[in-house]
């Protein structure tokens, strides 16, 4: 008789055992609670500049803290920060953005956002703080005449803070925080030129903001982690840019513009929060 | 000369055992993985233990009514083994299909005991697997409902009311379909990422769904063995007669399957004796019918065909 070919006893009573141990772990598995968020805010500070309570630079009341700035701004920045920093405070009259963004002072203001990218973390956030101050103290809303120029201005110096800052910025526990504000002001003032017309929207705007928010977000794809930390704190935002709002589809930057009001009620681009 | 005992030859050629074991494994990890579900951060919690209970039940209510029809019970460690993953198996694949809580896990609940209560008992057979991925399905799309944030089933736009352009006419512009909440869907706090979640539950549907298939043949085939090794007690040609006169393939629907081994010997012996019988009794009748009459044309042909076919017999 040739031999049979069989299965080793030993290799049955190991499958078994083991069948045995997934059973059990089948069981446990459904009893796992879920665990807490683990939020970029919440993580050691570790080395670098150490800025306490960042949103408070972003917040109506910056003037108060915005000189802790000074000690982290690099020497060879120092000067200039100074003089821009002082003299977007000082601002008053609340001009067009693009108005003042055109003048020397915003030309300045501009080449020292340029000049603080890719600094330390509080450089960042000094660059951010600015780019809010420009939102608070100057008027982006298209008014009777549906001006979207301000606006897009305003959008694109928030783009390139994003662009730059955005990724390393959401896992930073000073910055992550900021960066998500940021990407909501981005969204509302987007928003605002999508609809700066008095009929008809401007699409290249809001084409431009979902391009660049599909990217930052991955929303077409796997999400990013902002696009986890904004669906996580600001999941209205996250809800109608996907397309799922229960509004007009068209009008995907409407949860930022809801979130953003949220946190920041009085910048809407009138210079009401000044 | 052969140097195998016919019992090391049942052992050897027994391949149900290790169908058993490696099926129960498919199980053990379909089951693992429909009980697991990642959050927006990547980590890992359970699905929780209500729609296991429930699974459980309709698992018992099927066993319950395979019972009822004369289905077999284990009789050694391999086949209560065996009995103990399917039961798991139906259990988890259940539960995987299953709404995790609220009225449509209830409505679910209900269809499938209805199902089971029409006579479709055998939970492995392709209806059921049609209507286990059907409820999978179900569960999928408002998984990915909730994971988007729309609580409802369906929601179905108003013709012309939601073609206006009007923000204050949004609440009339659609009804919502079969409302339900996160914590109906067990969704961990942080929210659910869809992709890995249904990645790894539909893996655990195909392993458990499989699984259980396979352990039910194997189960069938493991009982086969049990009684092909009591005939094998006989001496091989009468086992052999044996297995000609009952073929294994008749084994479970003439109903030896789960029978104890006092009762599977009284079985076989008394469904020999009526196979026998019924041959004999057959032989006897066809050899009193006299073929010949029916054919014989009567006559001078007849005549002569009845006499050569006598003279034929008295040579025999």
């Amino acid at each position: 008789m040739p031999p049979l070919r069989s299965k080793p006893r030993w290799l049955i009573q190991t499958l078994i055992a083991l069948s045995c141990v997934l059973f059990a772990a089948a069981l446990a598995v459904r009893m796992l609670t879920p665990g807490p968020a683990r939020r970029a805010e919440d993580r050691e500070l570790g080395s670098g500049p150490q800025v306490m309570e960042p949103m408070q630079f972003l917040s109506r009341g910056t003037r108060l803290r915005v000189a802790e700035l000074d000690l982290h701004v690099r020497p060879e920045l120092q000067a200039e920060w100074n003089a821009v920093r002082s003299q977007l405070f000082a601002l008053r009259g609340c001009p067009r953005t693009i108005d003042w963004l055109d003048g020397a002072d915003g030309q300045r203001c501009e080449r020292l956002l340029q000049a603080l990218r890719g600094g330390n973390r509080a450089e960042a956030l000094a660059g951010l703080t600015l780019i809010f101050q420009v939102a608070r103290a100057s008027a982006w809303t298209a008014g009777l005449r549906g001006d979207a120029r301000s606006a897009e201005r305003l959008g694109g110096l928030l783009q390139e803070w994003l662009r730059t800052e955005g990724i390393a910025g959401t896992e930073d526990p000073v910055l992550s925080q900021p960066t998500l504000a940021a990407v909501l002001l981005y969204g509302r003032v987007m928003r605002v030129a999508w609809r700066a017309p008095v009929l008809g929207h401007v699409e290249a705007a809001q084409l431009r903001a979902r391009q660049f928010l599909g990217e930052l977000c991955g929303v077409t794809g796997r999400r990013t982690a902002i696009g986890l930390a904004l669906e996580l704190r600001f999941a209205r935002a996250m809800q109608c840019f996907a397309g799922q709002g229960a509004d007009g589809q068209d009008d995907v930057l409407l949860g930022f513009d809801e979130e953003c009001e949220l946190l920041f009620p009085g910048l809407r681009g009138g210079c009401e929060d000044a | 000369m052969s140097t195998h005992t016919h019992v090391q030859v049942i052992e050897e050629v027994r391949q149900a055992r290790w169908l058993v074991a490696l099926s129960a494994v498919m199980i053990g990890c379909g089951g693992f993985l429909l009980g697991v579900q990642i959050d927006a951060q990547g980590g890992a919690s359970g699905t929780g233990l209500t729609p296991l209970a429930m699974g459980a039940l309709v698992a018992l209510a099927a066993w319950w009514m395979r019972r009822r029809a004369g289905s077999a019970l284990p009789r050694d460690g391999t086949g209560l083994f065996g009995a103990l993953a399917a039961y798991l198996g139906t259990s988890f694949l259940v539960a995987g299909v299953l709404v995790p809580g609220g009225p449509w896990m209830f409505a679910e609940l209900v269809l499938l005991l209805v199902l089971l209560g029409r006579g479709a008992r055998d939970v492995t057979r392709p209806a059921w697997l049609w209507w286990f991925v059907a409820l999978l399905l179900f569960r999928l799309w408002i998984t990915w409902q909730g994971s988007v944030h729309q609580w409802q089933v369906l929601s179905v736009p108003i013709p012309i009311l939601s073609w206006i352009p009007l923000d204050f006419l949004e609440p009339v512009q659609s009804v919502s379909l079969g409302s339900f909440t996160p914590a109906e869907l067990a969704f961990p706090p942080l929210g659910l990422d869809f992709r890995m979640t249904v990645a790894i539950w539909s893996a655990g549907f195909a392993l458990c769904a499989g699984g259980t298939w396979m352990i039910q043949l194997a189960l069938r085939e493991h009982e086969n063995d049990r009684i092909h090794e009591r005939i094998h007690t006989l001496p091989a040609p009468l086992a052999q007669l044996i297995e000609r006169i009952l073929p294994e393939s008749e084994w479970e629907s003439l109903g030896l399957h789960g029978l104890s081994e006092r009762e599977l010997v009284l079985a076989i012996e008394q469904r020999v004796r009526e196979r026998v019988d019924r041959q004999r009794s057959i032989v006897e009748e066809y050899r009193s019918l006299e073929p010949l009459r029916w054919t014989n044309p009567g006559g001078f042909q007849g005549s002569v065909q009845a006499a050569l076919h006598a003279l034929e017999e008295k040579q025999a």
